[in-house]
């Protein structure tokens, strides 16, 4: 045990004081303090390890074998790993994934550290970097890393731009990209999260409210043809209160119609105008049967007059009962309804 | 957190395709027309053609934002599903970034040069000498300068025809092959 103790005395030794480890022990044990300490000494002592993990790794990066290990095609990688870590310092968040900030930040602020050196030569006479104006040839090097390295960034942003919009518009995930210019769907089997479906089932609220219970006389009216072309926008008013904010809920239009030659099979259209793969869009229908049922008129007395009586004193009252939504079906040239 | 589920690597190549055919042709326009290094004329079409991409990106992002619902409803049908839902104003827009890119580029050649601590540009100095040789002189030179905006002009002109022609090759492919 002594050994062991002893073997690692020798080594910190060797390495010396003024050492790449040396930042790292310093990096970890500020971790270490920072947990044991409250809000704001903590991140001023958090803020230090960030920095001492920062000299450290860029001290080791440099370190003549590391280099050449971290060095393909004549590039030299290090930087890009010393500015994931300042971004990540300055953008990421300690306990989840690195935020967009710190991916879009990443390949310029890399470029800055990678040209660094060239701005460093050592003073002849007293072995000390000084800061120099870079040749020419370094100075077009610079140049082309630094705007190679914004369209880099150009893409992280344009990903997460893509990203904003999937968001707003969770439909578009149901389409194909397969003929995008621009994007691959790296899992095109994730369920498609269809908002319209969203809107028939509020809408089918919204007319169980309605009509359900109530007498089949106003059931009829509500929905003759006339009166159900003021009724489908109330209804539709409705059923859109009950979406979630997106911008998408809005491109998503609501319309309905008794189909012909039924008693009573109302049609609801969730008609989708956001952009869609299908030049023409798509919508959604759900179909729900309005029947008459019967109610129980008011019991006991009236009962005794007639059992004729009875049949027309039990009231006729509108019921309503839907399908599931249908797939999304293509819009034909001409619109339906 | 956001995914990585739908990625724009299509946009990423595409863009990588472009931008080498761009500085290829592009430093083969240069070096005829203004009879420059090889070196030097790949150097400037390089730093002009990242340049005036990221210059590009920056606009998009900026502008993006200010989009009406139904600009931007174009625009993502267009990114997602290749829809042209506004032929007339993708092409305007195709041609103010052709007039856009060659102003970059003709800047972007000068602060190069600036940056670079270049000698002053042949086309400078050969005027220059021109002027103490009399106005016969002067009309000669002109013929034989080279003409640098001319030149940047005739180097934009060609790889746009040329991404042209490769997007136009794209669409044959789509239209023969179903996806790409």
């Amino acid at each position: 045990m002594t050994k062991f103790f002893e073997n690692i005395q020798k080594r910190l030794k060797e390495i010396g004081w003024a050492s790449w480890q040396t930042f790292i022990a310093l990096s970890v044990f500020s971790v270490i303090v920072a947990g044991m300490t409250h809000s704001p000494v903590q991140t001023i002592i958090a803020n230090f390890g960030w920095l001492f993990l920062l000299i450290g790794v860029w001290w080791f990066t440099y370190d003549s074998t590391v280099k050449k290990r971290l060095t393909f095609n004549g590039l030299f990688t290090g930087p890009w790993i010393v500015g994931a870590i300042v971004c990540l310092w300055l953008f990421g968040s300690w306990n989840g994934a690195p935020t967009p900030a710190s991916f879009i930040s990443w390949p310029p602020v890399s470029a800055l550290i990678w040209s660094v050196p060239r701005f460093i030569k050592t003073d002849p006479d007293k072995k000390t970097p000084t800061y120099t104006v870079p040749t020419p040839a370094a100075r077009q090097d610079i140049v082309l890393m630094l705007l190679s390295n914004l369209v880099i960034s150009c893409w992280f942003q344009l990903h997460f731009l893509l990203q904003d919009w999937l968001v707003a518009y969770p439909s578009i995930r149901s389409d194909d990209f397969g003929r995008s210019a621009f994007v691959v769907a790296l899992n095109p089997q994730s369920q498609p999260d269809i908002k319209g479906i969203d809107l028939l089932d509020a809408a089918e609220q919204s007319l169980k409210t309605r009509l359900e219970g109530k007498p089949w006389g106003d059931v009829e009216r509500w929905l003759s043809p006339e009166q159900l072309n003021q009724e489908i926008p109330k209804l539709a008013a409705d059923a859109h209160t009950k979406m979630p904010l997106l911008s998408e809920s809005n491109l998503w239009d609501l319309r309905g119609r008794v189909l012909p030659d039924t008693q009573y099979t109302l049609e609801l259209q969730a008609i989708w105008q956001g952009p869609s793969a299908k030049t023409e869009g798509y919508y959604i229908t759900k179909a729900c049967q309005i029947t008459q049922g019967r109610k129980a008129g008011p019991p006991a007395d009236f009962e005794v007059s007639s059992s004729a009586g009875s049949t027309t004193r039990s009231r006729a009252i509108g019921t309503v009962k839907c399908e599931a939504p249908s797939q999304p079906l293509p819009i034909p040239p001409q619109t339906p309804t | 957190m956001s995914s990585f589920d739908v990625l724009p690597l299509r946009a990423v190549l595409f863009q990588l395709l472009f931008l080498v055919t761009a500085i290829a042709l592009e430093s083969m326009v240069l070096r005829n027309r203004l009879g420059i290094g090889r070196k030097i004329s790949i150097q400037f079409a390089a730093t002009t053609n990242l340049l005036s991409t990221v210059i590009g990106w920056m606009l998009f992002f900026i502008v993006e934002p200010l989009l009406s619902p139904e600009l931007r409803s174009q625009l993502i049908s267009y990114i997602f599903f290749d829809l042209t839902t506004n032929p007339p104003l993708l092409i305007g827009l195709a041609f103010i970034s052709f007039i856009a890119t060659f102003l970059v580029k003709l800047e972007g050649i000068t602060w190069l040069e600036l940056l670079l601590g270049m000698k002053k540009d042949v086309e400078t100095e050969a005027r220059a000498t021109a002027k103490f040789q009399g106005r016969r002189a002067q009309r000669a030179a002109f013929a034989t300068v080279p003409n640098r905006p001319l030149a940047v002009l005739w180097a934009n002109a060609i790889s746009f025809s040329a991404i042209t022609l490769l997007i136009g090759i794209r669409l044959l492919f789509d239209q023969t092959f179903g996806t790409f």
